[in-house]
């Protein structure tokens, strides 16, 4: 069971949009694979919830 | 999506080069090509068809696209191309279609190469253009325009299928609407247990410290994830087939329904048969029996008569019957012979016994005759005794026989009226039979299915159990403290876009058949509602004592039911629908279509002419149409202030037709 | 004696008679709707009842000989209905009046002839008379029996509307009433 407390609102909802954003644009150019893509939602996860600003 | 342009190399009977601009101005955003039937109206949307998914459906030589006077021209060896090229602008980003065939004259004939490609390039920001990889073009078009959906889009008045009919709509039109996008999200996020998936690949990056065991459990949870996965398509396919069986069973039950009158009277037929031999037997012993009887009585019968006359005549002859009955000649000479009489006397010649003996003699035979007629007279009284017996005997076997004659004949009508009935509809045993073998079907599905489940819910325990086991193993350390937490950040967002999906779907599919519902009343006028159901199949319904129920339709509420569906599905395109689910506003805005429209009045009256022509404008940023002359005269006046460009199709010749 | 012998019919007399009775089939299920007249059982029985018809209507025939159809009643077969035969032969000898006998003449001739054998000659005419009426008996038999039919059916009917209308009329009824609805 995810833990809210420590999730932060904030990075949830850019996590959530820069994905969807992603998908959007792959939906466009179907430049990636879905490996690929999968790839590039994973990054965006740890990226922002590395993030300290 | 807005059409800029449509340009065609030696298409079908577009000989040469022939470019068509669309008008893009909101304002008179309608384009009208006039030309009558068989002037290439057919062709140009064939065209967009073409490049876009290079499938036409032409009634002649459907894949032989080179036009012919060029063919007529070509030496061997020579090659000439087949092209069409469509620029539009889709999500605000210029695109680029192009589909290419080559024709070459090889040995005896001209032919175009199998499988003509296409070729997709985009605008990029700073006005480059890029190309898309070869096997990206293919979705990229779906994208634009799902395949499912184009024939709507190109609207082919004359060849349209029911909308309520296509099965892959549903899809297509979530796709269309901008639900793509989550539910993308949503399978790539996917879940722990599926390792191709972001939350999967998290879960495995699980730093086990080599401990074997946990990844035994992990390994396990995923192979029985598998085996869930391929569980669920075999219950999808269980649930389809008992689906498609219940129907049959339905059907069936529907026709043994109409038919149960059929079986009844079969049976009934049978049983009457059955009787009518029965009858048929007694008849048969009945009319023995009445001919045994009268080959046996008639005598006694038909002597009747002759019976009375001859009483009266022996009445009245006199006849000399004194003999002693049954003495006889033979008789008295024994008894004169034995010397002593009956009664005791003696009897010899001379004596008293002796002449009274001799005397008899002249009473009995041969010399007298009076026994003779005695018995002859006793006879009488009793041969014709059995007469008035044999005439009862004989009426009552008559009479019998006359009602089960008259009974069969009841019978045998009966079954030929029934026969009559019942032709060609006695096949219920065939259907009867089919109904078990369903039944036995349904069974056996079903049996499998609740085998399915109970699998699935063994393979769900070991997911828990592992699960439990794998949790339970791993090391707290720093790094899985970090990666469990990712794995919480993307379940959280992989929750909430579930449920945003879910909201939206049905927010968008109400939305869809409200305004649907809206542009169908302003086409048509009658007590009519459009309904949208979970797989966006389009009904019509109407309200009968205040249940509304399917409506029957007809060939003018069919048209607008369509055109309606489309009108709004272009309508709702546009629109940006907000998803109420975040803080922040995301945009999934959604594109606007144009409508390309083939002959749309060809089969309304004026007043849907009218209806149409004044709606259509007002709901797609763009409107193509194509239209007859003699149509375009009505809806003209209603359209022309809309109309942004205007083509004539003008036919050269059979093979020839220029666009101006 | 009488009717002791075999008994041979001959010509037409014996084609009506032959048709007039129910050949025992060899198999009773075929052709239930036989065209053959079913009538009686055996061929002494017609023979008992022509004498009875040909009395009736006052009818004899002669002896048939353009055809070479037979029917021959066997001796046994006499033996059988004997009394029945006597019985017959003796009213058709008292109820003839092809002849100028008087009643005590007709009682000698029915009663006496047939055992006396100084009456042969006699006795031989009054066979010759009682075929006679057997074979007029069988004309007439065939005639009205067989008019008209076809099926088994029909025999049904039109014997029993014999047997009907034959009761009717000894019964003294008159067919003034129907007659006059029939002409109405």
């Amino acid at each position: 069971m995810p833990n809210e407390n420590s999730l932060n609102k904030k990075k949830l909802t850019a996590m959530t949009y820069k994905i969807l954003e992603a998908e959007e644009q792959n939906l466009r150019t179907r430049a990636k694979t879905n490996e690929e893509m999968v790839e590039t939602i994973r990054k965006i996860i740890m990226d922002e919830a590395r993030k300290n600003y | 999506m807005l059409i800029k342009s449509l340009k065609m190399e030696n298409f079908r009977q577009f000989k040469g080069t022939t470019k068509v601009d669309f008008s893009c101005d909101p304002e008179r955003n309608v384009t009208i090509i006039l030309g009558d039937n068989t002037f290439g109206k057919t062709t140009l949307l064939q065209a967009f068809n073409w490049c876009f998914y290079g499938k036409v459906t032409f009634n002649q030589n459907p894949d032989f696209l080179l036009n012919f006077e060029i063919v007529a021209e070509m030496m061997p060896g020579d090659s000439k191309n087949v092209e069409v090229e469509i620029t539009l602008i889709h999500e605000e980003t210029e695109y680029v279609i192009s589909r290419l065939q080559r024709y070459t004259f090889h040995g005896e004939s001209v032919k175009g190469e199998h499988y003509p490609q296409a070729k997709v390039s985009y605008k990029q920001p700073d006005g480059q253009m890029e190309s898309v990889k070869d096997v990206q073009v293919a979705n990229v078009i779906n994208n634009i325009l799902p395949e499912e959906l184009s024939s709507y889009f190109f609207f082919d008045t004359e060849r349209v299928n029911s909308i309520s009919t296509r099965k892959d709509v549903a899809d297509a039109v979530k796709g269309l609407l901008g639900l793509s996008t989550i539910d993308s999200a949503i399978r790539r996020l996917g879940k722990r247990s599926a390792k191709t998936t972001v939350i999967g690949k998290f879960y495995s990056d699980m730093d086990m410290d080599g401990d074997a065991k946990a990844q035994d459990a992990l390994n396990k949870i995923q192979t029985a994830e598998e085996k869930r996965n391929i569980i669920y398509e075999q219950l999808d396919e269980n649930a389809s087939q008992i689906k498609h069986y219940e129907g049959r069973k339905e059907q069936l039950y529907d026709i043994l329904r109409d038919n149960q009158t059929t079986a009844s009277l079969q049976k009934k037929k049978e049983e009457l048969e059955s009787i009518i031999l029965e009858d048929q037997r007694a008849l048969e012993d009945t009319s023995r029996s009445y001919f045994k009887e009268f080959s046996y009585g008639s005598l006694a019968f038909f002597a009747q008569p002759l019976i009375s006359k001859t009483k009266v005549f022996l009445k009245e002859v006199k006849v000399d019957d004194k003999g002693i009955r049954d003495l006889t000649k033979p008789t008295i000479m024994e008894l004169i012979k034995r010397g002593r009489c009956i009664c005791g006397n003696e009897v010899f010649e001379g004596n008293d016994a002796y002449k009274h003996l001799m005397e008899e003699l002249a009473y009995v035979p041969p010399e007298s005759i009076g026994n003779t007629v005695r018995h002859y007279r006793e006879k009488i009284n009793s041969f014709s005794k059995p007469a008035e017996r044999t005439f009862e005997s004989l009426t009552e076997r008559y009479e019998s026989i006359l009602r089960l004659k008259t009974r069969i004949q009841e019978r045998k009508d009966e079954v030929s009226e029934i026969s009559e009935q019942i032709k060609g509809k006695e096949n219920m045993r065939q259907y009867e039979a089919e109904v078990m073998d369903v039944k036995t079907r349904i069974k056996k599905l079903n049996e499998r299915k609740v085998l399915l489940i109970r699998d699935d819910a063994a393979q769900k325990n070991d997911i828990d159990r592992y699960r439990k086991v794998y949790d339970s193993l791993l090391a707290v350390s720093g790094k899985n403290k970090l990666t469990m937490q990712l794995i919480q950040y993307a379940e959280n967002i992989h929750e909430s876009l579930t449920q945003a999906y879910k909201d939206k779907e049905v927010i968008i599919r109400e939305k869809l058949e409200k305004k649907v519902n809206e542009i169908f009343e302003r086409m048509y006028h009658g007590h009519r509602r459009v309904a949208i159901d979970q797989k966006y199949q389009v009904s019509l319904l109407t309200t009968v004592a205040d249940k509304e129920i399917a409506a029957g339709e007809s060939e003018g509420s069919n048209r607008v039911k369509n055109f309606a569906f489309i009108a709004g599905l272009v309508a709702l395109a546009k629109e940006k629908i907000i998803n109420e689910g975040f803080e922040e506003e995301i945009d999934i805005s959604s594109e606007p279509y144009p409508l390309v429209m083939d002959a749309p009045f060809s089969n309304a009256d004026e007043t849907h002419t009218a209806n149409i022509s004044k709606v259509l404008p007002e709901i797609a940023d763009q409107v193509i149409m194509f239209v007859m002359q003699k149509d375009w005269n009505y809806a003209r006046t209603v359209m022309s202030n809309r109309v942004g460009k205007q083509y004539q199709l003008n036919k050269v010749s059979e093979t020839y037709t220029k666009l101006q | 004696m009488v009717f002791e012998n075999d008994c041979t019919i001959t010509g037409k007399h014996a084609t009506y008679l032959k048709f007039l009775v129910q050949k025992a089939a060899k198999d009773d299920s075929d052709d239930p709707e036989k065209s053959q007249a079913p009538l009686f059982e055996r061929y002494i029985d017609v023979y008992m009842n022509a004498v009875i018809w040909g009395l009736l209507y006052s009818r004899t025939a002669n002896s048939d000989t353009d055809s070479a159809d037979r029917a021959r009643i066997y001796a046994d077969a006499f033996a059988n209905e004997r009394d029945n035969c006597v019985f017959l032969y003796r009213m058709a000898m008292l109820l003839d009046e092809t002849t100028e006998m008087t009643p005590e003449e007709k009682v000698d001739r029915a009663f006496r002839y047939d055992t006396q054998a100084d009456k042969a000659e006699e006795f031989k005419k009054n066979m010759d008379l009682f075929n006679a009426y057997v074979r007029g008996g069988i004309e007439q038999m065939y005639e009205q029996f067989t008019d008209g039919c076809l099926s088994r059916d029909d025999y049904l009917d039109k014997t029993y509307y014999i047997l009907k209308t034959f009761k009717n009329e000894i019964e003294g009824k008159s067919y003034e009433e129907d007659l006059a609805r029939m002409i109405g």
